[in-house]
């Protein structure tokens, strides 16, 4: 039997703790309250959803139309409502976006106001404007070709999101806007809460706050419909009355909703339904918030801006400005309104990237492999172009980070202080080849270059700077080895394929020039081919002589099964036939991503991690059998057990610390170890380490290019050493002394005192490489990630991206040989060997070989 | 216009109930009247004030940033008398930073000066009325001038409380994308760098929910003023306790917040940071602002504010309904006094090693 976390479960604090302070303080004594019992706690924050999955569009108004409502809408058969036929065709934009396109409205048999709307298929879709308690018919003409019709009735005044079920966080949304019968809205003018008639509204502008934003349309006094694009600039005059719809779309695909909060610069405005005065709104996944403002009132004409006030959206380009101009201000021609200013668009020199948790795929450009390739994760674009992200396909948080661009690039480098939920918008002005990571999950990889037309070849730039500061020649070797890890990692067709060796592994490279330093020109597949090989001969796989004692679990995060949507099993191998004995994938609750995972003290269960997603796992090592999913926080990324407690101390990478969950049997949450002060810089935790006898833990915080050196005993923090750039896993020698982190961009490892909390040492594993000429005089290691010393404390293995497994000698904290592995070289660790002594396991990801 | 709803019946069930709970609990010389204290409450006079205050821009340890008070000049706009109150500041924990209380019809000068050697802070309010050049972005931004101060050029920075900005609102740095001085941080806004302002309306009147009814109180009736930032990871609190003559009192992360049994108090909810929290109080129940609707909890989001006043009768907790951030200790007491001698507990450890 399995038992799925229970989200209403009663949580406790007991009231002695939360009185504790109270009491020794001695102010209170008589009348305590029995207060501090909390109840009914959520997991998380719960978000409000709005849009149901009914298979419908228009499902936050009234679908019911049949006879029986005309009770309640009296007003039917009567002249002032009017009937609406419409029809609306879905279409793909040229960035490979779904947009809705205006094809019919008529009002009342007989009045055509299709004139009103764009001739183009737009984001947001045509915003329906109709009466309190109208009628109205559609047709909906999806991609495929069908057509679907839906009927709804204005249930009262408001702003509706109609927004398609599947693709309706990409493009396919728009507004369903019911005004009032008596043709009046609230408004705050002169600092005063009124009343005016809509006819005194000067345009309405529409804003849909969508990933990290801002999706624009604007409706003039005569009623025509204007597509703004993103981050678009309204404009009006000062004293002007202005109709802000401000709407929330998500993503919503998120399992814990993802919201917003719009503020507008000096202005304020009435919060609809009270007397409040506010100048920042949450708005929540297919809400919307509608209100007037008296344009620079008490504060004067400016470029006012607007922005999601969450701060990594803020940071991730969810921006722009409202420009409020003189009230004396010249109108050209006949206008009565200044039309504003629209944004980039998806018609013109603009790609879209969705973030999502498919294997190869986590940048993908919605119009797919442009390169022939398999990779879908590539963009070009001219300078000056636009590149959006949307975090629609994914359950975990991200950071959208430049790890590569043109060197003195304008608006770089690209990056947020945390990771979010989100998405992202960004201009590329200067030619080059740019790639964004996620800086939590750096294989996830998009690359976008930056073409001038006026060149010959793609240009990918002279000079790049990479994420850790250094800069390269786009004719270097690194530069070369970093291209080709990105085609390999973005196309799962370009992974070795150990099931069938007899197959040569060959890459597929875009057969393209390119420019590169020097303003030559070379074909990149010749050049990757000529350096690196092709239809490489694949050593078939054998098993070690001697057995090993027990079971080896591997997480085979990438591995698609059927029954499930997320990718992702663990695997267990039989270590005296090496065959894989188990597999387990636990469809019924869609495990997503497992990454890390550990046993208790009794090795029956097994805790697995789900790195892109909130949840820890509990499965029965022999069976398979789900024992618990629990919700422990975003991105869950490493467990360990205390080996006194036994119980799970899990880093959450999403956020800034470590949570700890009682042992077997009931597994609760029942602390949170913050990695940092409050209000300091977030610290995204990867791959901790606790020492044997439960002294300390040392956690790599990838965000701040740290090491926290923990004090389990006393529960306080020893220190923080400074590591290399994005530090993603420690190893520690049996006794804790020592510990060592892998610094993943940096390609160093740290060694720190674990007691004092210094850095000893660092080891550069590119010490041996020529960057320029990729000259090997050594042992090297390319993005190393887990590093664990081996039981008996001799030695650490590492495994690095690059495809080198690094061995250090701890003695010495000397490397005393590389191996080599497979690119995507991820996982490590150590199992016995029959008989004595032990085996390192080393993982690589994309090709599944152990 | 404004549709006052009736508390539900379930709200106000639940407000007898509570009310019968206390009236068992109280002992019988808890009935003290505070208002008898309230000689030195908000001041509301007829005079505007210009308020002119110099703020200097901290560095604190563990990379964390703060305003901090340096000087506060109240000026009579009729009779141009002038009052420093500078002394009624506390500089032990210095985030939140410093709470600026006006009247509506005020004006504030806030110079900023950058204490820090690096980098280039602003303050950018909420609520206010502000000229462009007061908007504290960069000029990439507002098409002006960078409004910010570096190491060596103060800022000064002039916003009117004029009609209509009565309220709580958030302050905070607002320079994001510049790093100068090789010093890379953005964001000091989520740092430290972040504060608010309350301006009280002008005809001194405010929604309550005093006994469970919801009742208009005079701002001058108000004892205290509790600043609650809802931050990532917890709540960093301050209190004006007017009781003392207005006395500011920083209260650290996740305070105790007491008040005299049958006060009048003010909670300012802020909220700062990237997340969504719901903030909750058991045993407390209060009005959604602009509204007579009871509520005890609000799902609010960065820079969004919550703001009611109560008449004080129970003890309770404060806390962010997520057991996440439950378990990272986002919560508080609120702790009622027998209404003699209300004093705030400080917090503990020491100003910078919160």
């Amino acid at each position: 039997m399995f038992e799925i976390f229970n989200q209403t479960r009663k949580w406790q604090v007991k009231k002695t703790s939360i009185l504790y302070v109270v009491v020794a303080s001695l102010i209170l004594t008589s009348f305590l309250m029995p207060s501090g019992i909390i109840k009914g706690t959520n997991a998380f924050t719960p978000i409000p959803q709005t849009v149901n999955n009914d298979g419908k569009i228009f499902d936050t108004l009234s679908s019911d139309v049949s006879s029986n409502v005309t009770n309640e809408f009296r007003d039917l058969n009567s002249s002032s409502a009017a009937v609406h036929d419409i029809a609306i065709k879905e279409q793909v934009l040229p960035d490979g976006e779904p947009a809705y396109k205006m094809i019919k409205h008529i009002v009342n048999n007989s009045m055509d106001v299709t004139g009103n709307y764009s001739d183009l298929a737009t984001i947001p879709g045509p915003a329906i404007v109709i009466n309190d308690g109208d009628i109205v018919h559609v047709a909906i003409q999806n991609l495929d070709g069908n057509i679907t019709h839906e009927d709804f009735v204005a249930p009262h005044p408001g702003t509706f999101v109609y927004q398609d079920d599947e693709l309706g966080d990409r493009g396919l949304y728009g507004v369903v806007i019911v005004n009032p019968k008596d043709g009046m809205t609230e408004a705050l003018v002169d600092g005063k809460i009124t009343t005016i008639p809509l006819d005194e509204i000067d345009k309405d502008v529409l804003l849909f706050m969508v990933g990290s934003t801002f999706w624009g349309m604007e409706i003039s006094k005569n009623g025509t419909q204007t597509p703004l694009w993103t981050n678009p600039v309204p404009v009006a005059q000062e004293n002007q009355k202005i109709r802000f719809h401000v709407m929330g779309i998500g993503p919503s695909s998120n399992p814990n909703g993802h919201s917003h909060t719009f503020h507008l610069h000096a202005h304020r405005w009435v919060d609809p339904g009270t007397s409040n005065i506010i100048d920042v709104k949450e708005l929540h996944p297919g809400t919307s918030h509608v209100f007037v403002v008296d344009a620079g009132d008490g504060v004067g004409p400016g470029d006012w801006q607007f922005h999601c006030h969450v701060f990594a959206h803020m940071e991730a380009g969810m921006m722009s400005t409202f420009k409020v101009l003189a009230a004396n201000t010249t109108l050209t021609e006949n206008t009565t309104t200044l039309p504003s200013i629209p944004g980039a668009s998806p018609y013109h020199n603009f790609a879209t990237f969705s973030v999502n948790d498919e294997p190869g795929k986590w940048f993908k450009n919605i119009k797919g492999d442009i390169s022939n390739t398999g990779s879908e994760s590539l963009a070009i674009i001219n300078k000056s172009g636009t590149v959006n992200f949307m975090m629609d396909g994914t359950n975990g948080v991200h950071t959208i980070t430049s790890i590569i661009y043109p060197k003195n690039a304008t608006h770089m480098p690209f990056n947020q202080m945390l990771a979010y939920k989100g998405g992202a918008i960004i201009k590329l002005e200067d030619p080059g080849l740019y790639v964004f990571a996620c800086s939590l999950h750096p294989f996830m990889l998009a690359a976008v270059v930056v073409d001038d037309p006026n060149t010959k070849g793609l240009d990918l730039g002279e000079e790049l700077t990479l994420v850790n500061g250094a800069t390269i020649p786009t004719n270097s070797e690194i530069a070369l080895r970093l291209l080709r890890t990105f085609f390999i990692a973005t196309s799962p067709s370009n992974w070795q394929d150990y099931s069938n060796t007899s197959k040569p592994w060959s890459v597929s490279y875009p057969d393209v020039d390119a420019r590169i330093t020097n303003g030559s020109v070379v074909n990149v597949k010749d050049v990757l081919e000529s350096t690196y090989g092709q239809n490489l001969t694949l050593t078939p796989l054998s098993n070690p002589i001697t057995p090993a004692v027990g079971e080896i679990w591997i997480d085979t995060q990438f591995e698609k099964t059927a029954g499930k949507d997320k990718p992702g099993t663990a695997t267990a191998i039989n270590g005296t036939t090496w065959n894989v004995s188990k597999k387990v994938s636990l469809p019924q609750i869609d495990m997503n991503n497992p990454h890390n995972m550990w046993t208790d003290r009794d090795q029956d269960l097994i805790y697995q991690t789900q790195w892109f997603d909130n949840r820890t796992t509990i499965f029965n090592r022999t069976t398979g059998e789900l024992i618990k999913d629990i919700q422990v926080g975003d991105d869950p990324s490493h467990v360990m057990t205390g080996t006194k407690t036994d119980d799970l101390y899990i880093a959450l990478n999403g956020e800034d610390g470590v949570t700890v969950i009682s042992s077997n049997p009931e597994f609760e949450l029942q602390k949170f170890i913050l990695l940092q002060p409050p209000a300091s810089p977030s610290t995204h935790p990867h791959g901790h380490w606790m020492s044997a006898d439960d002294k300390y833990m040392v956690t790599p915080d990838e965000h701040t290019g740290t090491a926290t050196v923990y004090d389990m005993e006393q529960d306080k923090i020893i220190g923080k050493v400074k590591t290399g750039v994005s530090p993603v896993a420690v190893g520690m020698i049996p006794d804790g002394s020592k510990s060592y982190v892998a610094d993943f961009f940096d390609s160093t490892i740290s060694v720190i005192d674990t007691a004092n909390a210094t850095l000893l040492k660092k080891i550069n594993l590119l010490a041996n490489y020529d960057p320029i000429s990729g000259n090997v005089t050594g042992p090297v290691g390319f993005l190393p990630i887990q590093t664990p010393v081996s039981p008996d404390g001799q030695y650490m293995v590492t495994a690095n991206t690059g495809g080198t497994i690094t061995i250090l000698d701890t003695d010495t904290d000397q490397i005393i040989k590389d191996m080599p592995c497979d690119p995507g070289c991820h996982g490590v660790n150590f199992g016995a060997k029959k008989g004595g002594g032990y085996y390192a396991y080393v993982f690589s990801i994309f090709q599944m070989r152990l | 216009m404004y549709d006052y709803k009736l508390p539900k019946l379930e709200y106000v069930i639940t407000t007898l109930a509570l009310g019968l709970i206390i009236a068992n609990f109280l002992p019988s010389y808890n009935v003290v009247s505070v208002f008898a204290q309230s000689s030195q409450k908000i001041e509301q006079g007829d005079h505007s004030k210009s308020h002119e205050i110099q703020i200097g821009v901290v560095e604190l340890n563990n990379d964390r940033i703060a305003y901090k008070m340096n000087n506060y000049l109240v000026r009579d706009l009729v009779d141009n008398s002038t009052t420093n109150i500078t002394s009624k500041y506390d500089n032990r924990i210095l985030i939140p930073g410093p709470t600026i209380v006006a009247n509506e019809g005020d004006e504030v000068k806030i110079t900023l000066i950058n204490e820090m050697g690096w980098g280039y802070p602003s303050v950018h309010t909420h609520g206010a009325h502000y000229k462009i050049t007061s908007d504290g972005t960069l000029k990439e931004l507002n098409k002006v001038s960078d409004q910010a101060a570096s190491p060596t050029q103060p800022y000064t920075f002039e916003w009117d409380a004029g009609n209509g900005t009565a309220g709580s609102w958030p302050f905070h740095d607002h320079t994001i994308g510049k790093n100068v001085l090789g010093k890379s941080m953005d964001g000091l806004e989520t740092v430290g760098l972040f504060s608010s302002i309350i301006i009280n309306p002008s005809d001194g009147k405010l929604s309550a929910l005093v006994d469970g009814a919801p009742t208009q109180v005079d701002v001058k009736d108000i004892d205290k003023d509790f600043v609650l930032f809802v931050n990532d990871d917890v709540f960093w609190g301050s209190e004006i306790d007017y009781a003392k003559g207005g006395k500011h009192t920083q209260l650290g992360v996740n305070p105790t917040l007491t008040a005299a049994n049958n006060s009048i108090v003010r909670f300012n909810i802020q909220s700062i940071g990237n997340e969504f929290h719901d903030f909750t109080m058991d045993n407390v129940q209060w009005l959604e602002p602009g509204t007579n609707t009871v509520v005890n909890s609000h799902v609010i989001g960065p820079l969004a504010n919550h703001v009611f006043t109560i008449k004080v009768d129970s003890n309770a907790t404060y806390f962010d309904n997520s057991k996440i951030n439950l378990l990272g200790g986002m919560k508080g007491s609120f702790v009622v006094s027998d209404g003699i001698d209300n004093q705030s507990f400080f917090p503990q450890g020491d100003t910078n090693s919160i």
